[in-house]
């Protein structure tokens, strides 16, 4: 068969340090196969002169890459470089017999899609097999039944999984790229017996360089087009300039490489161009359109999209350093993506509300009417561009996706990750959609239960109750999610435990220790940083650098004086008397307990339906003449406060809401309140 | 990969799932779901049905909890050449043949917007007209035709082409078959003649006595 019509090529890999194995493996290739079927890929800084001399020996192509180190770029920069069909790949020292190549010729010549392998299945060395069965779970069957000896795979498959990588061992990762194929929805297909080979051993060598393969600037060179990487970020934004520096910011600051951040510009009026132009990190690729609204947004970002997966991520949020990373290890098998927990942070005092986020099922839809946060979801990107945001809805859009895709059969699972920090302003799209949301939600659910029995409803809401995401660690949030507030919210101190690993951190140390472990002296000393900014703070996090930090929030804490923002004793005397008496309702033994204030216009009143809650409430007239509505609720904690004061603020953005520790607000004078308290009891 | 049939009236939708074993590729969904249950689930049907939406991704062989009919594994074990994909288990007893000889007639992925289910059925003809299940709840049963909405359009490969493009609404149409009393499948497709081999499903679908008819410039299928 000629080489033009010839649409496979066997792809024989090694460095120099490989010569004394590759000669055999090319020497059976050759025994089979015609020379021009099979192309050296040498690669490496050594004398690759030998290989050159052993591909003119027997008649094969040859291409030498004297400046790649990685087997893992040369593989990839000589499939995007052969003009084939499709592509075996053996590693020097690999000798298979002959039905071996048969089998993976003959998958070639058939162009079907699947992945072919050629297992190992009598080597002794069963640790091997263990520790790339431990490395890779869903392909233990591989690892367990031997090594990979021989790939097959077109080129478009090859081109869709992203290429190959290295192993850390700095070999090549074949059970990773058939898991990439896996999720592609390639099948493996595996030789049967008698198609055996064996490997080798081939001299180890210290030198190789550990080099990522799949990283930009080999990769730029090995794909004619932008690589396929595993994540692409999609942001859109309108008119957010500079909280959308702090949010791109915390992605590009992620453990997580492999990805790409997608701005789609809605149509900004400010300098959100600009600004995110001033950002040269390679990983940025911006788009602008007209305004034409959140949902065309991110249509457009998820169809720019190259990655296998898109994570939502919002223009004013702050992505915490592991969010990717772990959310990337917590997708299953079977599951078309992922979500997790996210924390709410107030943007003028740092206050902190935990969401949790139950198990996305239809009982918690059922229960709750909403979908888990959308802002933290990481789901594959052909179904969400099959999907699509619904451009003909003015609100709840996330939510009407989340049911589609339910209703779709897709199947989301709680990462059991606390993935981001959601900044809460004035101009929250939540807030800001107000009525409507819950309208459109309303629709939603009316959309998903239809044809549903109440009696089923209620057994999966029932099952949805106590259905949360593991969180770990859910107990400590506040702690340990505090540094990475904004910088006008906290100041933090970091402790490094190693002075060579904090090379680039701005300041000096504070102060140093030596530590001394009973036999010898350790030299390591511990460096102190105050007033480490978030970047720096945040450029730790995501480096695997052990340290400990301490953050203290720069606003005043509410225990010690209000909210500063409503000046209680400015409200209304009905207030004061109603609030007194609310407080008369409870005995100094019950304390502290907190109250939350809230006046909201009649307007917006209507819209507000506390449920259960333990409120009173009665109609104030204000300076204008406008009618209000005063509530005033009493809660137990301080974080149930915040969870109500946000939850008000969140369906009536234009409410005046503080909360007030009664035994330290100037309103709440303790002889008053014990006044007031005698009066009841002789009542 | 096991493929099993699923009635699940928690969320009020029938069809099947399938769970991939460690060398099978992983569907885009994993269930094949429809809100309107077939009459009849015939064993051998839904094993066509499964290998015309599932074959593609699985490695070796397609478990079911029913035996299937030897005939039936046969011809899925050629559909799948050349790497053959085996069924299991299996029977040895005559199969069952569908109970009528109508045409049915299938659209799918469309709006309901009355435009393309309008339209004259010859005597024995109907037709299966399916929607997408993100959009509608539910189905609408008529005499001769039932419209049903169903996740199969998430089951088109993202470079289908030719016959490929088709298979959901074939698996579909070998499902609800009995519905219908049909034994005979027609899809209209604007698919270019020469690029369509329907020959391997047309064998596959004759192991259980269903043939398939080709319309060809039909029209376009619409942009998911």
């Amino acid at each position: 068969m000629s080489e033009k019509k010839d649409p496979v090529r066997f792809l024989v890999l090694g460095s120099s340090e490989d010569m004394p194995a590759m000669s055999p493996t090319v020497a059976r290739l050759v025994d089979i196969l015609e020379g021009s079927l099979v192309t050296l890929v040498a690669y490496g800084s050594g004398d690759l002169s030998p290989i050159g001399d052993l591909s003119v020996e027997y008649s094969t192509g040859l291409l030498s890459l004297p400046t790649v180190h990685s087997p893992a770029a040369a593989i990839n920069f000589a499939c995007a470089e052969t003009d084939k069909a499709f592509f075996v790949v053996l590693e020097a020292g690999t000798i298979l017999n002959a039905a071996g190549i048969g089998f993976l010729k003959t998958a070639g010549m058939s162009q079907t899609e699947a992945v072919y392998v050629v297992l190992d299945n009598d080597q002794d060395d069963k640790s091997v097999a263990k520790g790339l069965g431990d490395e890779h779970p869903r392909l233990n069957g591989v690892a367990a039944g031997g090594r990979v000896l021989g790939s097959g795979f077109a080129k478009t498959i090859w081109a869709e999984a992203g290429g190959f990588g290295d192993t850390a061992q700095g070999g090549l990762d074949c059970l990773q790229f058939i898991k990439n194929c896996k999720l592609e929805g390639y099948r493996t297909v595996s030789s049967m017996p008698p198609s055996r080979g064996t490997r080798l051993v081939v001299p180890e060598d210290d030198s190789l360089q550990l080099s990522n393969a799949r990283s930009a600037d080999i990769l730029s060179k090995a794909f004619k087009e932008k690589p396929r990487p595993m994540v692409s970020v999609v942001i859109a934004t309108r008119n957010r300039a500079q909280m959308l520096v702090e949010s791109i910011k915390s992605v590009l600051l992620q453990s997580f490489l492999d990805t790409e951040i997608i701005i789609v510009d809605d149509g900004s009026t400010d300098d959100t161009r600009q600004v995110v132009q001033e950002m040269t990190d390679p990983r940025l690729r911006y788009f602008y359109q007209s305004a034409r609204g959140i949902s065309s947004a991110r249509n457009l970002g998820s169809d720019q999209a190259l990655g296998r997966y898109i994570a939502v991520h919002d223009d004013d949020d702050l992505m915490l350093p592991w969010r990717l990373e772990r959310q990337v290890e917590a997708l299953e098998e079977g599951s078309q993506g992922v979500y997790g927990s996210f924390v709410n942070f107030d943007d003028g005092n740092g206050d902190l509300v935990f969401h949790h986020g139950r198990n996305f099922t239809y009982g918690a839809a059922f229960m709750t009417g909403f979908a888990p946060g959308h802002s933290t979801w990481l789901i594959e990107a052909d179904l969400l561009r099959m999907l699509r945001y619904d451009e003909s809805l003015e609100s709840a859009v996330d939510n009407n996706l989340a049911f589609r895709l339910l209703r779709s059969g897709a199947h989301l699972v709680h990462s059991g990750v606390v993935c981001c920090l959601r900044r809460v302003h004035s101009r929250r799209i939540t807030d800001v959609g107000g009525g409507g949301q819950k309208t459109g939600a309303a629709f939603n659910l009316i959309y998903l239960s239809s044809r549903i029995s109440e009696e089923q409803k209620k057994t999966q809401m029932d099952a949805a109750k106590f259905d949360w995401g593991k969180v770990p660690g859910r107990k400590t949030y506040i702690e340990d999610l505090t540094p990475f507030l904004p910088d006008h919210l906290v100041s933090r101190r970091v402790s490094v435990a190693d002075a060579a690993n904090v090379e680039g951190l701005p300041g000096k140390p504070s102060s140093s220790a030596i530590f001394y472990n009973g036999d010898d002296v350790i030299t390591n000393m511990v460096l102190e940083y105050d007033a480490i900014s978030w970047q720096d703070f945040m450029r730790l996090a995501s480096s695997g650098i052990n340290y400990t930090v301490s953050a203290e929030l720069r606003v005043v804490n509410l225990d010690s004086h209000p909210t500063p923002d409503i000046e209680t004793d400015r409200w209304p005397e009905a207030t004061r008397q109603n609030i007194k008496h609310a407080l008369s309702q409870q005995t100094l033994e019950d304390a502290p307990r907190y109250l939350v204030l809230a006046q909201i216009s009649e307007t917006e009143n209507g819209r507000i339906l506390f449920g259960e809650a333990h409120a009173v409430s009665y109609s104030v007239m204000t300076k204008n003449l406008e009618s209000e509505r005063m509530y005033y609720f009493t809660v137990g904690t301080f974080e149930s406060a915040i969870r109500l004061r946000t939850e008000i603020g969140r369906v009536a953005g234009n409410a005046k809401c503080t909360i007030v520790r009664p035994r330290l607000s100037p309103l709440l004078d303790p002889s008053e309140l014990s006044a007031i308290t005698k009066e009841n009891e002789v009542k | 990969m096991k493929v099993r049939w699923i009635q699940n009236e928690q969320t009020a939708q029938f069809g099947f799932t399938s769970v991939a074993d460690e060398l099978d590729g992983s569907p885009r969904v994993k269930s094949l779901l429809f809100d309107l249950q077939p009459l009849v689930v015939n064993p051998d049907r839904l094993a066509v049905a499964a290998a015309l939406i599932f074959s593609r991704h699985a490695s070796r062989s397609l478990e079911f909890e029913i035996p299937v009919n030897h005939f039936v594994a046969e011809g899925v074990l050629r559909y799948t050449d050349p790497e053959g994909v085996w069924l299991s288990p299996v029977h040895f007893e005559a199969p069952e043949q569908p109970r009528g000889s109508n045409r049915l007639r299938l659209k799918s992925f469309i709006n309901v917007d009355g435009q393309h289910i309008i339209g004259g059925l010859a005597r024995d003809e109907a037709e299966l007209v399916l929607t997408r299940s993100d959009l509608y709840n539910g189905s609408l049963v008529g005499v001769k035709r039932k419209i049903v909405a169903s996740n199969a359009w998430l089951f088109v490969a993202a470079k289908a082409s030719g016959i490929e493009v088709h298979l959901p609404e074939i698996a579909a149409g070998v499902l609800f078959c009995d519905d219908f009393m049909a034994s005979e499948l027609v899809i209209h497709t604007a698919e270019p003649r020469h690029e369509f081999n329907s020959r391997p499903v047309e064998m596959l679908l004759s192991r259980v006595g269903i043939s398939l008819s080709v319309v060809f410039g039909g029209d376009k299928r619409p942009a998911l």
